[in-house]
């Protein structure tokens, strides 16, 4: 087939994506065994906050093509920023209050908050801008045809998909660093592995799990702000089906193993795009869930997940 | 302590719960309740139609026009001792809420017919729930052939012509027209959207075109690059896409950053407002065939597109005249059913009877005259291109061809 390499490099992009979002759901798994459905709203939320900055500043004359990189560095902050506080802000008021409660309880309330999420930003655009759907400004306009030896048709490449991969690789790498290297990533990873041992030994359990929701979150807008530019055109309403999609690829890597999280997310972003070209567009959504109900079948824990005592 | 913090909290949440459901009453540009003069009987017409979600833009747009309409014949009905009242229910696109609006809306005794809806997945489940609660329907938007065709229920009924000529009609102008040799075509899995890029193709294919990719996306998908991959491989001269304006758009713009050149050709879900305001740019020179005549065409359309600027602040979507008429031809049905009763509030057996015995309809834009099962004898397709960017003026389409009910070419 003439365009599996370009299958192949779409789910590439798609799948980083995915992955950056995993990474949120398998971290506040990982302290949690919560699996917070607000997460994909929060992904959404990065989206519009990245669109409605770079709208901004083509209304101040500052075209986001001009300069391609300080406009997505404008947009992806505030995007950040804003992703992080809410993730720690539906943590604090919708899942702590819930924390000894039966694990049911904080999923309703995680599902009750999405839907608030995703109507409160239709209302707030609705007024700012008398519509939901927005359209996002081109950042990196250009498109590359390269031409490999050995394959019949020229691979396309948009230069915004190789941002997207590049900042993505970035923030994987960062968050490594800051889980395992430093005092805070420790503490995660030992409020993950025990909470109570891990107060005891002088760990505000608390404040870790406020910490785990902002980077997850931080990543989650990011993600949105680069999907916002690759995909052209968002709702209140995306976060949904990449939300699952993205859990999925938390499953699939090992839920609560954020390198496992990576790959699951890469996985199933080419597995869907090569899936799909060859069955059709319409079977690729079932080839995503396919994924995972195999792997839950032949390996609960994921593919890097280690076999983790029930506590649900 | 923490409980006082909570309090506070609940209150200020109460609070701006309170200021978004009067923003968005608000917004409403005036609610059903003002309709309607003094205390007579009171008739209750309910539409139904997506209010949130995606589809929202032409949902929101047939409500209004159907209350825009209601309005301004409420003061003749107060004359005849009714009082009018409109009952908007939002269906989200969803089977399953629209055949639960249609339970509770055939339960309530006071609402003798529906305006809806705009998707025909979601009418034509939802019609077994009209058709027990002998409650009629006139149906704006929907023109998939089972709308009427599967079960003909008398209750059923549309303004608006068929997929199984509207499909074939962007068949024959992408052939006659435009010259178009190979087409690639895209659905987006709802009855609606399959049903008309079924016909589409199977017209094409009679024509001698040659159908060179046939693919489906789920229409709250949002990454296109697969079924883009197979559109820059198999070169057509043009893409036809079964669906809505949202997926349309998304189509469009991700088509256009990966340089992909081609000509596009939509089914009336795509020629709206919100395909223009979504792909800016790239929906100059995209064509749409649609199931109404340019709103401007008549003197009752000019005074209609004035009308609703002046009640929603707002240029009317193309869907909104559809609610308007649809809603018109109710109430024409309702006035005469009134004086067959002698007066008196007339039933639902009743008013179904008078809605499909309308012969000879002139509404804003839309002639209607129903045959004996509900569809349109007068309904025509016409085939727009749009010229602008500028959604205000829903990018200035400007009419290409015409196509009579049996899908022959008017004019020339």
């Amino acid at each position: 087939m003439d365009i599996l390499p370009q299958l192949f490099l779409d789910g590439l992009v798609v799948g980083f994506v995915y992955a950056l979002i995993a990474v949120g759901y398998t971290m506040v798994y990982g302290v949690l065994e919560l699996i917070n459905f607000a997460h994909g709203d929060i992904f959404m939320v990065g989206a519009f906050v990245g669109t409605e900055v770079l709208v901004a500043l083509a209304g101040w004359g500052l075209r986001a093509t001009a300069d391609p990189w300080l406009a997505l560095s404008l947009a992806l902050l505030p995007a950040m920023a804003v992703a992080a506080a809410l993730g720690v802000a539906v943590e604090r008021f919708a899942y702590r209050p819930l924390r000894r409660s039966p694990r049911l309880i904080i999923l309703i309330s995680a599902i009750g908050v999405s839907f608030i999420i995703e109507d409160l930003v239709r209302l707030v655009e609705t007024i700012h801008q008398g519509k939901f759907v927005l359209p996002v400004p081109t950042v990196f306009p250009d498109v590359y045809h390269v031409s490999v030896p050995g394959l019949p048709s020229p691979l396309t490449i948009k230069a915004n998909s190789l941002v997207v991969v590049g900042a993505a690789v970035i923030m994987m790498v960062v968050l490594t660093l800051i889980v395992s290297r430093t005092r805070a990533g420790r503490a995660m990873r030992a409020v993950a592995e025990d909470p109570v041992t891990a107060a005891l030994q002088g760990v505000d359990v608390d404040r870790i799990i406020a910490l785990t929701f902002l980077i997850g979150s931080a990543m989650g807008g990011a993600a949105g702000v680069l999907f916002a530019t690759q995909y052209t055109t968002i709702t209140p309403y995306i976060g949904f089906l990449i939300g699952i999609k993205a859990f999925t690829a938390a499953v699939v890597g090992g839920i609560g193993n954020i390198p496992g999280s990576f790959l699951g997310g890469i996985l199933l972003g080419v597995l869907e795009q090569v899936g799909g070209g060859f069955v059709g567009a319409k079977f690729q959504n079932v080839f995503a869930f396919c994924v995972l109900v195999a792997v839950l079948i032949f390996k609960p824990s994921g593919l890097l997940g280690q076999r983790v005592q029930e506590k649900v | 302590m923490t409980s006082g913090l909570m309090r506070r909290i609940g209150t200020a949440v109460l609070a701006l719960g309170l200021v978004a459901f009067v923003g968005a009453c608000g917004g409403g540009g005036g609610g059903s309740s003002e309709s309607g003069g003094g205390g007579g009987t009171i008739i209750k017409i309910a539409t139904q139609t997506p209010l949130s979600g995606d589809e929202s833009v032409q949902g929101i747009a047939i409500r209004n026009g159907a209350e825009l309409k209601l309005q301004q014949e409420a003061p003749e009905f107060a004359k005849m001792g009714f009082t009018l009242q409109l009952d908007p229910q939002d269906d989200k696109g969803d089977p399953n809420t629209g055949v639960a609006n249609a339970q509770k809306l055939a339960a309530d005794p006071d609402v003798l017919a529906v305006v809806g809806h705009l998707d025909s997945g979601v009418i034509i489940p939802s019609e077994g729930k009209y058709h027990e609660g002998h409650l009629p329907v006139v149906s704006p938007f929907n023109t998939n052939p089972n709308v009427t065709s599967q079960w003909k229920y008398p209750e059923i009924n549309r303004i608006v012509g068929r997929d199984d000529v509207q499909g074939p009609v962007g068949a024959i102008f992408a052939k006659q027209e435009l010259g178009v040799n190979t087409v690639f075509v895209i659905d987006n899995i709802t009855a609606y959207g399959t049903g008309v890029a079924e016909a589409f193709a199977q017209k094409a294919q009679e024509l001698g075109m040659q159908v060179v990719g046939r693919e489906s996306v789920a229409k709250d998908e949002t990454d296109f690059s697969n079924v883009l991959n197979k559109i820059a491989d198999a070169k057509p001269d043009l893409v036809y896409y079964g669906g809505l304006y949202q997926g349309f758009a998304l189509l469009l713009n991700q088509a256009h950053s990966r340089g992909i050149q081609t000509k596009w050709l939509g089914p009336d879900g795509t020629f709206s407002k919100g395909t223009v305001e979504n792909a800016k740019e790239n929906a100059i020179g995209v064509y749409a065939t649609s199931i109404v005549a340019p709103t401007d065409f008549t003197e009752a359309g000019k005074k209609f597109i004035e009308d609703y600027k002046k009640a929603y602040n707002d240029t009317p979507d193309p869907a909104a005249i559809y609610g308007y008429d649809a809603m018109g031809v109710v109430l024409e049905a309702l006035k005469n059913a009134i004086q067959e009763n002698g007066g008196k509030k007339p039933t639902r057996e009743q008013l179904t009877a008078a809605i499909r015995a309308v012969k000879d309809y002139q509404g804003a834009l839309v002639h209607v005259g129903f045959d004996d099962i509900g569809d349109n004898i007068y309904a025509g397709y016409y085939v727009y291109q749009y010229t602008s960017a500028n959604p205000d003026t829903n990018g200035d389409p400007r009419l290409v061809a015409q196509y009579d009910p049996k899908g022959n070419k008017v004019g020339d």
